[in-house]
């Protein structure tokens, strides 16, 4: 097991896997009160959001959140230690995608108490056997004052934090089977005027990894505890092991024990208790012998909680450990959502990382948008070279296409501007302008599922469905679109365009079966998008995808024919040829 | 959580390919005995988990088809709900070995003695410490074994008597103890664990509880007229509370042992204290008390919890009244202040009130108090 006063000088981080806000907003506080510059948690291990947002302090702080610890690593380099909230199904599988993530990690705590007997000895064998520090499966984990709270042990409440003293280290070492337990010892310990040194509670399965044997070894090794208090259970042979390190003198320092159970030799049949060790095959396992043993031994066993109390209050107190200032902790109110585009500064307003004055002055507005639209700067000039051209080739396609003649008609009904921009919008969709999001996500699919062309065009024959960045109405083979010719000339400046390529292996299919089926404007706009974002902005697979789904392509033809639709509503104010109504030759009445 | 018991039949069904026992259980009965082969006499024994049936006359042998129906009825008096039937083996009782395999720490411990059967216990010296490589056992027949003990998540394995016969096993009798932790990935279910005695209406409501929650709950009757009724919360702390009674001479007052804990829901805590409730209301002591208690919790909210617990005091008011039950509580953790207050309220202006206390009394006091209330 890890030398406490090695983990007391250096704690280390902590990936979380599993969702436990109160518990793992209790770990900040107890950072935050500690005095850390940062939360000891760097990472969260969840499918269920991006981010989570915790206190620090009064403040508030976003953990990123990972659906993988392989994820997680990419990321966030090195991690020392693992909390796992998982059930017990999944402890197994999650804790050995950490330490294949993490090797270098000192070890972790698993929470659930029902992990199978044969996944806990295969965890011991391969983790705890190999010098890693792993507690659990079951029990609460591992607190050292001042240094590091892995797991819920000293409560999910700062208050109890602050009231035990937990930041402060001390010189009373606290192990213990239950979880329950020792927090109960901690509050005497505190109460009586003491202060830990640090707690470990490893659990009271049947195989924990870190077994009470290595809790002790820890206390006796490390020089800021003086005492021990042991809370153990009936069943088992623990407690034989422990008598055996104190005789043979590898553990000196003065013990206090209580052993619960007596309650179960008052039955005729064995009975199991709560905790899955927690039963005596025999009657060495019974908690008599083993009070018994430990006595004979030189420790102070108490036969009642009375007789504990008083004996962890005789234990000689150091200095009493100083008061922490919580204050800052008290009524804080948790925000309703979180931004990271703009705000009010002492500069005025703050958009993207810039006041607007110096947007201004650098007068780039299509490098303005671009930031917008990725949340920060771009990396490469090439993604804003790209973004403008794309806005000046598709601010507009004439007043016959959907949105427009919906901007026009609203116009001539006598809206103002907004209605009319927003009739317009509102038309966007799945066969209005949509196709380039579609494109996107054909295109993204299509290469990282290594779909070979041919599958991919097969597949969407088979389902019936229109290829969305395929087709054109009027331009066919022979007669170019002069728009995605104008695109096509990014492609030279890129080291590297796996999207293009694959939508120009896609075309080469359809074109042969029909001329009109070219690339067309939307696909190819959506193949360099994602070839730039991954060259140029160095954007991950799963960054892509995010965008994808966030609908980011759209945002490319929104903008633009934004300022189309707006053209078209100033237009019909100008020419004011009244209300629009079609002429009746213009509808079959059926 | 624990390890349980496999029932015979199925502890065999795991470790024997064509397993030719057949499981007779009362509800099903004609149709468990139209299993039976009319020519093979059968041996019909309790399958509940209990050692040494032979001596306690649990078995019944040489029992034909017809006869069945007759041996399990004489069985079933006793108090039994599940037997088994076996083809009789006819052998010498000079064959008769006994093995066991344990999962441990160090891997899997084996105990062997050529000197099996019921009388094993009066020759512990012929038992021998081993290695699943050093057993003189087939070695097939130590694989299957170790395969299906892996497989199916099983902790401890015993068989006795084993027949050995050149490379052929016979299991005549067969002990199992299962991880029910593994239970998700194995081929045994809820309905093979068994247990020697009957679980009581409550026992077996509040198990079900368990089985469908996150959090844990668990329940034992150790005296029907008890004075004392326990609703405790935390594995370490319940054993604690409950060992009290014990050490002042009063474990016979105790009505039951049992515990909440890893943060139930309201709802959850409603409905096994109500569970609890009708057991406590049921009990012919004159007077009784309800302890409520735990330890200071990291992280099971004590106001939820008591949420839960004075909703279902609340539905049996007026039967806890009539009995003058009272009901002495100690609890700490997360809102400890609002729990607390919340459940003094309710126990003052209802008549029921022994003791309200936070963490600041010794955790067990409270017993002491509920004591002087029953025993005076």
């Amino acid at each position: 097991m890890r030398n406490i006063s090695s983990i007391r000088q250096n704690p280390g981080k902590i990936l979380a896997f599993g969702n436990y806000t109160a518990g793992y907003q209790t770990i900040l506080d107890f950072d935050y009160l500690c005095g850390k510059d940062a939360p000891s948690i760097a990472g969260i291990v969840t499918v269920s959001a991006k981010f989570q947002k915790f206190f620090w302090g009064n403040r508030e702080v976003l953990i990123p959140c990972f659906p993988t610890a392989e994820k997680a690593k990419a990321s966030l380099g090195s991690i020392e230690w693992m909390l796992n909230i998982n059930s017990g199904r999944r402890a197994f599988q999650s804790t050995v995608s950490f330490f294949d993530a993490f090797p270098d990690a000192l070890g972790g705590h698993i929470f659930a108490e029902d992990v199978p007997e044969i996944h806990a000895l295969e965890l011991y064998k391969r983790y705890q056997k190999q010098n890693k520090t792993l507690i659990g499966p079951a029990g609460v984990g591992l607190l050292v004052p001042g240094a590091l709270k892995l797991g819920v042990v000293g409560g999910v409440d700062w208050r109890q934090l602050e009231k035990n003293h937990l930041m402060t280290a001390g010189n009373v070492a606290v192990l213990s089977a239950s979880g329950g337990m020792i927090n109960e010892i901690i509050t005497i310990v505190a109460t009586t005027g003491h202060a830990i040194s640090f707690a470990l509670c490893f659990g009271g399965d049947r195989f924990p990894s870190t077994t009470p044997r290595d809790a002790f070894l820890a206390a006796e090794a490390d020089e800021a505890t003086s005492h021990i208090v042991y809370y153990g259970e009936l069943g088992g042979q623990d407690e034989y092991e422990l008598v055996e390190l104190i005789t043979s003198g590898k553990v000196t320092k003065p013990v206090v024990a209580y052993i619960a159970g007596v309650i179960g030799e008052g039955f005729d049949q064995p009975v199991q208790f709560g905790h899955a060790k927690a039963l005596a095959n025999n009657k060495s396992e019974t908690a008599s012998a083993k009070r018994r043993a430990l006595a004979e031994a030189g420790v102070k066993v108490a036969n009642s909680m009375t007789d504990f109390s008083k004996a962890i209050k005789d234990i000689p107190q150091n200095e009493k450990p100083e008061s922490v200032d919580a204050t800052s902790l008290v009524g804080r109110k948790a925000s309703l959502f979180s931004s990271t585009i703009s705000k009010e500064s002492s500069e005025g307003y703050e958009f993207v990382g810039a006041p607007l004055q110096q947007w201004a002055d650098e007068g780039d507005i299509a490098l303005q948008i671009t930031s917008a639209l990725l949340g920060k700067r771009p990396a490469s000039q090439k993604t804003t070279e790209f973004i403008r051209t794309v806005f000046l080739l598709s601010v507009d396609h004439g007043p016959q296409v959907s949105g427009a003649l919906n901007t026009i008609v609203t116009a001539r009904a006598g809206k103002g501007l907004v209605d009319s921009l927003a009739a317009g919008l509102l038309t966007i969709g799945p066969r209005f302008g949509g196709a380039v999001s579609d494109a996107a996500r054909e295109w993204f699919e299509g290469v990282t599922e290594a779909k070979t062309p041919e599958e991919h065009v097969e597949s969407y024959a088979k389902a019936k469905k229109y290829i969305g960045g395929i087709g054109h109405k009027k331009y066919r083979l022979g007669l170019p679109d002069p728009r995605t010719a104008r695109l096509a000339g990014f492609v030279d400046e890129l080291p590297s365009h796996r999207y293009y390529d694959y939508a120009k292996a896609i075309e080469a299919i359809t074109s042969s079966k029909k001329g009109s089926l070219i690339l067309n404007v939307d696909g190819t706009i959506a193949a360099l998008m994602l070839d730039i974002l991954e060259q140029e902005e160095k954007l991950t697979e799963d960054e892509l995808r995010q965008l994808i789904d966030a609908d980011f392509f759209n945002a490319l033809f929104v903008i633009p024919r934004t300022v189309g639709f707006v053209a078209h509503y100033l237009d019909q104010k100008r020419l004011d040829e009244g209300l629009f109504r079609l002429p009746n030759d213009d509808v079959h009445l059926a | 959580m624990a390890r349980v018991k496999l029932s015979e039949y199925r502890a065999k069904s795991l470790l024997v390919d064509d397993y030719a026992g057949v499981s007779l259980r009362l509800p099903s009965l004609d149709d468990d005995i139209a299993k039976l082969d009319e020519n093979t006499p059968y041996v019909v024994k309790v399958d509940q988990g209990i050692k040494k049936r032979g001596k306690q006359g649990l078995l019944r042998l040489n029992v034909t088809k017809q006869a069945a129906r007759v041996a399990v009825e004489e069985l079933a008096s006793k108090g039994f709900m599940r037997f088994i039937a076996e083809p009789m083996f006819a052998h010498e009782e000079s064959e008769e070995r006994y093995v066991s395999f344990e999962r441990t720490r160090e891997g899997i411990a084996v105990q062997y003695s050529e000197k099996g059967g019921v009388n094993v216990e009066e020759n512990p010296t012929s038992v021998v410490g081993l290695t699943i490589d050093t057993v003189p056992l087939p070695k097939a027949f130590v694989q299957i074994v170790m395969d299906t003990m892996n497989r199916e998540h099983l902790s401890f394995v015993e068989i006795n008597p084993l027949i050995v016969r050149d490379d052929e096993c016979v299991l005549l009798d067969a002990a199992v103890l299962a991880d029910s932790a593994g239970e998700y990935q194995a081929s045994w279910g809820e309905d093979d664990v068994v247990e020697a005695r009957q679980p009581t209406e409550t026992e077996a409501a509040i198990a079900k509880l368990n089985q469908n929650s996150p959090a844990a709950f668990s329940f034992r009757i150790l005296n029907e007229d008890g004075a004392l009724w326990l609703l405790l919360s935390g594995g370490g702390a319940s054993i604690t509370i409950a060992d009290e009674a014990m050490n002042q001479g009063k474990s016979s007052l105790v009505g039951n042992y049992g515990e909440y804990s890893g943060g139930p829901s309201t709802e959850e805590t409603y409905l096994y204290t109500l569970d609890v409730l009708r057991q406590v209301l049921t009990s012919k002591a004159p007077k009784k008390a309800i302890i409520i208690a735990g330890g200071v919790a990291n992280f099971t909210d004590v106001k939820k919890t008591f949420g839960g617990i004075i909703q279902a005091l609340d539905e049996k008011l007026s039967d806890l009244q009539a009995q003058g039950i009272r009901v002495y509580v100690r609890r700490g953790g997360p809102n400890e202040v609002e729990g607390l207050a919340m459940m003094e309220s309710y126990l003052k202006k209802n008549n029921l009130f022994g003791s309200v206390h936070g963490s600041d009394i010794v955790l067990t006091d409270v017993i002491n108090e509920a004591l002087e209330h029953v025993d005076a």
